[in-house]
């Protein structure tokens, strides 16, 4: 079963443990399928913004942030899952097609949130163990050190909601920087300090977690109440984004005035 | 007084007459003052409903109020539609219909539109008025999720016609429109509309002609596919759309919706005033034996109308508007004169008009008959 995790009282400062767990390797029980390379995130506490769009009356805010302790460690792909693992999926019935080149060291992209959670669902079954997409929360432990959020803070308290907008455009124009979306070999963007790789990377990464709408107090800490949208989840990389679960390529079209993701790819948490 | 028609003419006055060029200005800031919320919370409301086209709601013409906050409500309809025979869209829409409902305001008024997103629906939708200003048309501050509703209020400033579509965003914004998500509104002046020479003209009937551009996928065997829902159309008609080129074009949403049993109906003598809305791909309208007699071809009441067209152009992404006055009975054809368009994906239109035929303007001198082709039609007129 997945880490239970806990709301702590609101105000409370949690620094997020940045302890180094050595890559763990596994073996499949049945040897045909190599088990992917693990990272274990230790469980402990952390604090976490839920993914969506968040309001205090009519004004947008940041969503607030949240306190947790995980119970268990948590066990993540090192790597994005790679074009030629998801091709043995497909070779084997259990994935939809789509554009790859059967690489043994390039992410697999192009890939929906359906596509991704096929997979999850196909490695499962050849290693008889539970692989799933890991939650926004999730993710967000496993990023460790290249985590970045875009915090728009007081601004939201303006109520003219151009400000809130152009800063929000400004910092992850900033942030997404002038990375080619050309794939390069997972790897390529570096070992966070919990030797996870590519977060900062030109791969987005599906996660499990649906887009929520919440109504938070007018101090802006405390939700009062949400409702999740599961047609569209929260996409993490060098900034959240929100896409529609069918989509495997976000950046075509771009956002109308936001930056899309340049690549949608995935990685998968094994149940422990 | 200052006139419209001077402003017209003002780029030309400019450089003689520097109290002109002040007078345009002051002018134009007149028509747009701001006001306090508590000003527009003063202002009259009317709620407003809507009807399907290619019919608009009773309207006045030349507004016989100030300034209103004009209230409408529309919701979004995911659902299959037959688009023509044995071809169906999983289509989305604004109120059930392709295009959607028109909205007709007059300038200085503000629409108040509130939105829903009824549960049953897969997706998020918003919607961005071309007539708005900010905020992506209102778009940045619309978008809505199943089960969500929202009210955007913005003031009508810019007299025309205008596109509405929905625009949720990356790739959904494309498909979204070409799924059928568009519509229009017309500003009118508050006085009415204009002739070239500035002179008040009015219409007696209205058609909304709302022009479609569908891509429905085919499967292996050249058969029109049929899908689930939208989500499992999504892949296969986005190869379509990059492709650019339709399966079908239509007038409001079905080919051959505005023919026959279907068909506009006028009588001889009246003046109809078409609006002509494309979101997303050019368009050409023509009638076929008649003629646009006053045209705002880029729909905006602001500049002065072209007369005596035969074709206009309506650019993908707005809407124009065309008047003419029936002078002949018998049916009349409006097209997109891309024929192919119109005769082979769809985008026709008949108007029926009763009346008495009018010799003087046309008639037929010799019926069809055979001639002597050893003696007759050998020069050709002296």
């Amino acid at each position: 079963m997945g880490p239970r995790f806990f709301i702590l009282g609101a105000g409370a400062i949690v620094l997020i443990a940045a302890a180094t767990f050595g890559a763990i390797t596994l073996t499949s029980n049945n040897g045909a399928i190599d088990a992917p390379e693990l990272v274990r995130i230790p469980a402990g506490q952390y604090s976490h913004r839920p993914a969506g769009d968040f309001r205090a009356g009519t004004r947008v805010v940041d969503a607030p942030l949240e306190y947790y302790t995980a119970q268990n460690d948590l066990q993540i792909m090192k790597h994005h899952v790679r074009q030629s693992e998801y091709s043995a999926c497909v070779a084997d019935g259990g994935c939809k097609v789509t554009l790859t080149q059967g690489s043994d060291t390039l992410p697999q992209v192009d890939v929906s949130y359906l596509d991704a959670i096929a997979y999850a669902s196909w490695l499962s079954e050849k290693t008889n163990q539970t692989w799933r997409l890991p939650t926004d929360a999730e993710w967000v432990r496993a990023a460790g050190d290249r985590f970045k959020e875009v915090i728009l803070g007081d601004i939201s308290n303006d109520p003219d909601p151009s400000k809130r907008w152009l800063k929000k455009y400004r910092e992850e124009a900033q942030e997404r920087g002038a990375i080619d979306p050309a794939l390069r070999p997972t790897g390529s963007f570096g070992a966070n300090n919990l030797g996870v790789v590519d977060i900062w990377g030109n791969v987005w990464e599906w996660t499990q977690s649906c887009f929520l709408n919440g109504k938070v107090s007018d101090d802006g800490v405390t939700l009062i109440e949400s409702t999740s949208y599961c047609g569209v989840r929260s996409v993490q990389g060098k900034h959240r984004a929100f896409i529609i679960g069918f989509v495997r390529d976000a950046k075509s079209g771009g956002c109308a005035a936001g930056t899309p993701p340049d690549n949608l790819g995935f990685r998968l948490v094994r149940e422990s | 007084m200052f006139t419209r028609r001077a402003a017209l003419m003002g780029g030309a006055m400019i450089a003689a007459s520097p109290y002109i060029a002040k007078n345009i200005s002051v002018a134009q800031a007149a028509t747009t003052p701001t006001a306090t919320a508590e000003e527009i919370a003063a202002l009259p409301r009317r709620k407003q409903k809507l009807i399907a086209p290619p019919f608009v709601h009773e309207h006045e013409q030349v507004a016989t109020t100030g300034p209103t906050v004009v209230q409408f409500e529309m919701t979004i309809i995911e659902k299959e539609v037959q688009i023509a025979d044995d071809v169906y869209l999983q289509a989305m829409t604004y109120n059930g219909s392709m295009p959607g409902p028109m909205m007709v305001v007059h300038e200085g008024d503000y629409v108040e539109l509130t939105l829903y997103n009824p549960p049953e629906n897969l997706l998020q939708h918003n919607i961005d008025f071309h007539a708005a200003t900010g905020a992506l048309g209102g778009g940045g501050l619309t978008l809505v999720n199943p089960g969500e509703k929202t009210v955007l209020r913005f003031k009508a400033t810019r007299p025309g016609t205008f596109v509405y579509h929905c625009a949720p965003g990356g790739p959904m914004i494309p498909w979204h429109v070409v799924s059928g998500m568009s519509g229009a509104l017309m500003v009118l002046p508050r006085d009415g509309l204009k002739d070239h020479e500035d002179k008040p003209v009015s219409y007696d009937r209205i058609f909304y002609i709302g022009e479609n551009d569908f891509y429905i996928p085919k499967d292996e065997d050249g058969e029109y596919m049929r899908f689930e829902d939208p989500g499992e159309a999504y892949s296969d008609t986005l190869e379509v759309m990059n492709g650019l080129i339709p399966s079908h074009v239509t007038f409001n949403g079905k080919v051959g919706a505005l023919t026959g049993d279907g068909a506009l109906k006028a009588e001889q003598g009246e003046k109809v005033l078409f609006v002509h809305s494309q979101a997303n791909r050019d368009s050409r309208p023509h009638l076929i034996g008649g003629h646009g007699d006053l045209v705002w071809e880029l729909g905006k009441f602001n500049n002065a109308p072209d007369r005596d067209l035969e074709t206009w152009f309506i650019r993908g992404g707005s809407a124009g508007a065309a008047l003419y006055e029936f002078l002949q009975p018998g049916v009349y054809a409006y097209v997109n004169h891309n024929l192919i368009e119109a005769v082979n994906l769809g985008a026709t239109a008949h108007v029926v008009v009763g009346g008495t035929w009018d010799n003087d303007l046309m008639e037929q001198v010799v019926a069809p008959t055979e001639y002597d082709v050893a003696h007759e039609g050998r020069t050709a007129l002296p």
